[in-house]
């Protein structure tokens, strides 16, 4: 009883836990990649910025060949943290002038021929743009921005989805708790009944359940159907009873009639009353009788088996001794006669 | 022959890309144009491998608004019409820069004297590299805006006024 009516119970708290959980987990996947995209937008924003910049500080170093100024303004780069490698190159792609950040690790590794655009790797953007001096090209310009950083803020933010996760499994467990009770007792008491009626057959009971719903309606066609079996039930009693009394009645008359007409006596051996076929009549014949299939005058005792093709005859007999013969041969014919047949 | 009649050299191609990249980053003033100032002149005194590679590479180029037009002058007066004077290093002897004061002309020479004679820029090798200096005081002069990025990319920077002393 006690595990039952745990189990509805444990199963709607780690359903509502599970769909908690998982919907949790995907908000904060879904939030990664959000993250993940802002920051690798804004990187590509800054990463621009700064090649134009830098891009627009080098065109006439490039314009005019000028590597040791173009290295200058690449080494201003020292400032910016992300920038892992920029290179400057010129309009035949050969590399002009290049800048690597000391100790930076070596990032995307850059070709000369890559066209312009940003190339994201998995630790590093390299971006390429033109370098245009008064609207004419004099080369073009290459930054390798470090993303590594996204990885610190990654671990950052599952940290934080971690103690919302387990934030809200803890809550939800705790609401689930009450949630579950509302569902589930009313079932659960619905169940205790159902089973002390199944134990008791005493279909008086009624479940007396407040709940709404489908729940509400499967109490109350239970409570409904309870009704009708307990009156079909009260009513095969009556139908037994009354039977009984008849079977007992007839029993009874059939065993007067025989005596009074001195013919022969029945003795039913069992006072129950049906089926024909669980009735084992004794007949004992005092007097030769007139039985034309048998032709046996001094049987003393015959199982009804034996007599059982003749009856219809007896019941002719019967017919011209007395009236009372009349009605208890008929009933014989009447009970016994199918399953002695068949 | 000499030396400038050869074929062009990748010297005379950078010397021509110096150029172009000069008419970029000078600003002339608003009356040194004439004919609604579509065309920027550059003038050569010589019909040399140079002039070809101006012709060849420069000429119909725009910069800014201006398409730039190569003209080949004669004589050294005849720079009328001219924003731009390219003198080699051969032409430049004898010749006196006097006449361009205070004229809208941006003189670009090859001499080593050329700048402490008035000329504005002057062309040289260091390394292998062609680079330049500037004399900022005959542009002010002909009232020529230098860009400060032209400026930073030059070797030296002086205030030669005229024939006179640096600084």
């Amino acid at each position: 009883m006690r595990i039952r009516d745990f189990s509805i119970r444990i199963n709607l708290v780690l359903l509502i836990l599970f769909a908690s959980a998982l919907a949790v987990a995907l908000a904060s996947l879904g939030f990664a990649v959000y993250e993940r995209q802002s920051y690798r937008a804004s990187a590509v924003r800054e990463v621009t910025a700064l090649a134009d910049t830098v891009g627009a500080n080098t065109a006439a170093s490039l314009a005019f060949n000028d590597r040791n100024t173009a290295e200058e303004m690449l080494g201003a780069l020292a400032t910016e943290p992300h920038i892992l490698v920029a290179r400057l190159y010129d309009t035949q792609g050969r590399i002009f002038a290049e800048y690597r950040r000391a100790g930076g690790a070596p990032g995307l590794p850059l070709s000369a021929q890559l066209h312009d655009g940003k190339y994201f790797d998995r630790n590093s953007l390299a971006l390429f743009r033109g370098v245009v001096l008064n609207g004419e090209r004099t080369g073009s310009i290459a930054l390798v921005f470090d993303l590594s950083d996204f990885r610190s803020r990654l671990l950052e933010y599952l940290k934080i989805a971690a103690i919302v996760f387990v934030l809200s499994v803890l809550i939800t467990f705790l609401a689930s708790l009450r949630l579950a009770g509302s569902i589930g007792n009313p079932l659960v008491n619905l169940a205790a009944v159902a089973r002390h009626i199944s134990v008791d057959k005493d279909y008086s009971i009624r479940a007396r359940i407040q709940a709404g719903g489908d729940t509400g309606l499967l109490i109350d066609a239970f409570n409904e159907m309870l009704s009708h079996i307990q009156s079909r039930e009260s009513e095969l009693n009556n139908a037994l009873k009354s039977l009984k009394e008849s079977e007992e009645r007839y029993a009874w008359l059939l065993a007067a009639r025989m005596t009074a007409s001195g013919t022969g006596t029945l003795q039913p051996t069992k006072s129950t009353f049906l089926p024909a076929g669980t009735i084992c009549l004794v007949m004992r014949q005092a007097k030769p009788g007139p039985v034309p299939n048998n032709g046996s005058t001094t049987s003393t005792s015959t199982t009804r088996n034996r007599y059982a093709p003749g009856l219809p005859h007896i019941a002719k007999e019967r017919l011209r001794s007395s009236s009372a013969s009349i009605a208890c041969a008929t009933n014989l014919a009447v009970i016994s006669g199918p399953s002695v047949v068949a | 022959m000499s030396a400038w009649s050869q074929p062009p050299s990748d010297e005379d191609h950078m010397k021509a890309a110096f150029l172009f990249h000069f008419t970029q980053l000078v600003e002339w003033p608003a009356d040194a144009f004439d004919r609604g100032g579509n065309s920027l002149f550059l003038c050569t005194l010589e019909d040399d491998a140079l002039y070809d590679e101006l012709e060849n590479t420069i000429e119909g180029k725009q910069t800014g608004s201006r398409t730039i037009r190569i003209r080949h002058i004669h004589f050294f007066q005849a720079t009328r019409g001219c924003n731009m004077l390219f003198i080699s290093k051969r032409e430049s002897k004898g010749l006196s820069l006097a006449t361009f004061r205070n004229l809208p002309i941006l003189t670009v020479g090859e001499a080593d004297e050329f700048l402490s004679s008035g000329g504005m820029i002057r062309l040289h090798l260091a390394e292998d590299k062609i680079r330049f200096d500037i004399n900022l005081e005959a542009a002010d002069q002909s009232h020529l805006k230098i860009s400060s990025r032209l400026l930073l990319l030059a070797t030296s920077v002086s205030r030669y006024s005229g024939m006179g002393e640096g600084r």
